[in-house]
C-alpha cells in the first residue's frame, strides 16, 4: 500500500459535502457516491483502502452500509460522519461495523486529514503486522516440520538424535551402539 | 348556635317616612328596640337618608305627603342604583285597590293600613328583612360565582395556552436533531471549504510573492523563470482557478440555505403572535414541511397536491402547529417507507387541508379516543399524547374541524377544515 495508489471512498447524500471532502483529500483523488447503494455497486468493482460515510442518508443508513461493505472489503478503514443525536440506539450496529472513528458535523478540516491519516497508518500497520505475523508462521511451519523428521527418526532409531561427542570433538560410541 | 348568629348579624336599620311626627314617633318607639330606626318628615329629607350611612334595609313609606308623594319618592328611590334595592313598604290611609296597584308596579313590596295593628306592623317587616337578607345572599353568591366562573374560564385558558406552548416545545424538542443535522450539513461545508480556500490564497500569494521577487531581478535568469514555472505548476493555480469560484458558489447556496431555515423557524415559532391575519395555506405548510423535512424525507415520499384556495383569516402560527403534527403523525405511522399526500382545497366558504399517509393506520377501538389529551400510542419520548387534542382545540378557534378515517393497515387520512372567514370575525368585512 504505498502513497500513489491510496483509494479512498466518500459517500453522502449532500453533494456539496462531497464536493468539500474532495477538495480537502484532494491528494487521494477519492471516489465518491452518494447512497450507500451507489457506493456499493463501486464496491463490487473496485477495492478501497479507507471510506468515510455519512449516517443519515435517504436509502440505507450509514452505519448499514459499513456493515455491508465491511463483508465485501473487510480491510478498509471505516469512518462515519455524523451528528452525535443521530447514533442513539444504534450502538449495536456500530459495534458490527467496527467503526475506526466518528467525525461530527460541521468538522474541521484538520481533524478530517488527522483521521485519514491515522486511520491509513493504522491500516498500514495492521497490514505489516499481519505479513509478520504470517512469515512467523511460515517459519512455525518450517521449524515444526524438521521436529517431525526429528521425531520419526527417533522413533525409527531411539537415541539417534542425541551424539556424545568427546572432549576432542570425536563421537563416543557406546557399546550397545555397536552391538 | 343560633344566639351566636344573632349577635353577630348586623341589627337592620329601618327609614320610617311620614310627613305627620305623631305616627313617627308611634311606630319609631314600637320599633326601636328591635332595629335602628331613622325618621323622616319630608320625601326629600327621606331620600337624602336613603342614599347615606347607614344604608336603610327597609323602608316605611307613607303615601300621601305634602311636596312630594310616596310615590315620586318610590320612583326615584328605584331609579337611583345606590338605592334600588331597598324594599319599600308603603305605609297609607287609602283603601283603594287602584292606588294599592299603582304602588306595587313602581316597585313596592308591601301595603299596610294607617291605622295598623303594631304586631302585624312587626310581622311584615320580619318578613320583608328576612327576604331582603335571602335577595342579599343571592346576590353575593350570584356575584362569587361570576367571578368563579370568570377565574376558572381565565385559568382554563392560561392551562390551554401553555398546554399549547408544552406541546410545541416538545415537537420542536423532537425536530431539534434533524433541525440540527439540516444546518450542520451546510455549516458543515461552507466551513471546510473556507479553510480550503484559506490554503488556496496562501498557495496564490506564494507564487504572487515569487513572481513579484522575480520581476525585481535584473536581468532575469533563466533559471529563476525555471522554477517560477514549476512553482506554478506545484501550487496547481490552474486547478485553483477553476475551484475557488465553485467553492464560493456552493459556500453561498449553504448559506442561503441555513438561512431559510432559521427564517422558517422564525416563522413556525412565533407562537406568541396571536393575531388573526390573512394567511396563506400553502406557504405555511411549505415552510412546515421544511422544517420538518428531517423526520420525513429518509423513509416518506412526500407528494403535493395544492388546490385553488383563497387566503384565510387565521393564527398562521397555530394553523402551521397543527399541519406540523399531522404530518409528523403520518411520518411516524410510516413503518418502513411510504407515501404521504398533501392536498389542498376549497368547498363554498371553506377550505380544507388533507394529510394522507400509507401507514399503519389506526385500531378502531382508538377512533374515539386521538383527540383526548395524552392519548397516545406511542413509547416515552417519542408520543405526548397532546398534539391532536391541541391541533383540535387550534382548529375549533378557528371555526373549524378536523376529520378522521382510517384503515388499519392501509394508513390514516385527516382532513382540516376551516372556514375562509372564522364567525368570530364575523362574515362581513
Ligand atoms: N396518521 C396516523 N396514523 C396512525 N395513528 C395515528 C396517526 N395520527 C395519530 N395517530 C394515533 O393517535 C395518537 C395520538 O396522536 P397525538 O395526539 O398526535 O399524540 P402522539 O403523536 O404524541 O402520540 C397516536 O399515538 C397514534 O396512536
Ligand atoms: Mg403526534
Amino acid at each position: 500500500m504505498n502513497q500513489a495508489d491510496i483509494r479512498i471512498l466518500i459517500v453522502d447524500d449532500e453533494p456539496n459535502v462531497l464536493k468539500a471532502l474532495t477538495r480537502l483529500l484532494k491528494q487521494y483523488e477519492p471516489v465518491t457516491a452518494i447512497s450507500g447503494e451507489e457506493a456499493l455497486l463501486l464496491a463490487e468493482q473496485h477495492r478501497f483502502d479507507l471510506v468515510i460515510s455519512d449516517y443519515r442518508m435517504p436509502g440505507i443508513n450509514g452505519i448499514d452500509f459499513l456493515i455491508l461493505f465491511k463483508r465485501m472489503q473487510p480491510d478498509a478503514v471505516r469512518i462515519v460522519l455524523t451528528g452525535f443525536a443521530d447514533l442513539e440506539g444504534a450502538q449495536h450496529a456500530i459495534n458490527e461495523a467496527e467503526v475506526f472513528r466518528f467525525i461530527n458535523k460541521p468538522w474541521s478540516n484538520l481533524e478530517i486529514v488527522n483521521v485519514v491519516e491515522n486511520g491509513l497508518a493504522h491500516k498500514r500497520m495492521l497490514l505489516e503486522n499481519r505479513a509478520l505475523a504470517d512469515q512467523v508462521r511460515a517459519q512455525q511451519i518450517l521449524l515444526n516440520e524438521k521436529e517431525a523428521i526429528i521425531k520419526a527418526l527417533e522413533a525409527e532409531e531411539p537415541g539417534i538424535t542425541q551424539v556424545n561427542w568427546a572432549q576432542d570433538g570425536s563421537i563416543i560410541l557406546d557399546d550397545e551402539d555397536l552391538q | 348556635m343560633e344566639s351566636d348568629k344573632q349577635s353577630t348579624e348586623r341589627q337592620a336599620t329601618i327609614l320610617l317616612v311620614d310627613d305627620e311626627s305623631i305616627n313617627l314617633s308611634v311606630f319609631g318607639q314600637f320599633l326601636a328596640p328591635y332595629y335602628q330606626v331613622l325618621v323622616a318628615t319630608s320625601g326629600q329629607r327621606a331620600l337624602q337618608l336613603a342614599g347615606g350611612a347607614p344604608k336603610p334595609d327597609l323602608i316605611l313609606l307613607d303615601v300621601m305627603m305634602p311636596d312630594m308623594d310616596g310615590y315620586q319618592v318610590i320612583g326615584q328611590l328605584k331609579a337611583d342604583p345606590k338605592t334600588g334595592d331597598i324594599p319599600v313598604i308603603f305605609v297609607t290611609a287609602l283603601t283603594s285597590d287602584l292606588e294599592e296597584e299603582r304602588g306595587l308596579s313602581l316597585g313596592a313590596v308591601d301595603y299596610l293600613y294607617k291605622p295598623c295593628h303594631l304586631s302585624i306592623l312587626l310581622a311584615r317587616i320580619k318578613t320583608q328583612l328576612e327576604l331582603k337578607n335571602a335577595r342579599d345572599w343571592l346576590k353575593d353568591q350570584n356575584a362569587y360565582l361570576e367571578t368563579e366562573v370568570q377565574r376558572r374560564h381565565q385559568e382554563n385558558e392560561a392551562v390551554h395556552l401553555q398546554l399549547l406552548q408544552s406541546e410545541k416545545l416538545a415537537a420542536i424538542g423532537q425536530l431539534a436533531a434533524g433541525i440540527a443535522h439540516e444546518i450542520n450539513n451546510p455549516i458543515g461545508f461552507v466551513n471546510s471549504n473556507l479553510n480550503t480556500l484559506d490554503s488556496y490564497l496562501r498557495d496564490v500569494f506564494c507564487v504572487v510573492d515569487a513572481s513579484n521577487a522575480a520581476l525585481d531581478e535584473k536581468p532575469l535568469s533563466e533559471e529563476t523563470l525555471q522554477s517560477l514555472r514549476e512553482l506554478k505548476q506545484a501550487k496547481q493555480l490552474e486547478y485553483l482557478r477553476n475551484d475557488i469560484p465553485e467553492l464560493i458558489a456552493e459556500s453561498m447556496e449553504g448559506l442561503t440555505r441555513v438561512r431559510d431555515i432559521i427564517q422558517d423557524l422564525k416563522d413556525f415559532a412565533h407562537a406568541d403572535k396571536n393575531e388573526w391575519e390573512l394567511g396563506d395555506l400553502h406557504k405555511g405548510l411549505d415552510s412546515t414541511l421544511n422544517i420538518i423535512a428531517n423526520e420525513l424525507k429518509y423513509h416518506c415520499t412526500v407528494h403535493k397536491q395544492y388546490g385553488e384556495i383563497p387566503q384565510i383569516y387565521c393564527l398562521s402560527s397555530q394553523l402551521n402547529q397543527v399541519f406540523m403534527n399531522l404530518l409528523i403523525n403520518a411520518a411516524q405511522s410510516i413503518e418502513t417507507k411510504g407515501d404521504i399526500h398533501i392536498r389542498t382545497g376549497r368547498a363554498d366558504q371553506n377550505v380544507w387541508v388533507e394529510i394522507s399517509d400509507s401507514g399503519k393506520g389506526i385500531a378502531p377501538e382508538n377512533l374515539p379516543r386521538l383527540f383526548e389529551p395524552f392519548f397516545t400510542t406511542k413509547p416515552v419520548g417519542k408520543g405526548t399524547g397532546l398534539g391532536l387534542s391541541v391541533s383540535q382545540n387550534i382548529v375549533r378557534k378557528h371555526g373549524g374541524k378536523i376529520e378522521v378515517t382510517s384503515q388499519l393497515g392501509q394508513g390514516s387520512r385527516f382532513r382540516v377544515w376551516l372556514p375562509i372567514r372564522p364567525p368570530e370575525l364575523g362574515a362581513a368585512e
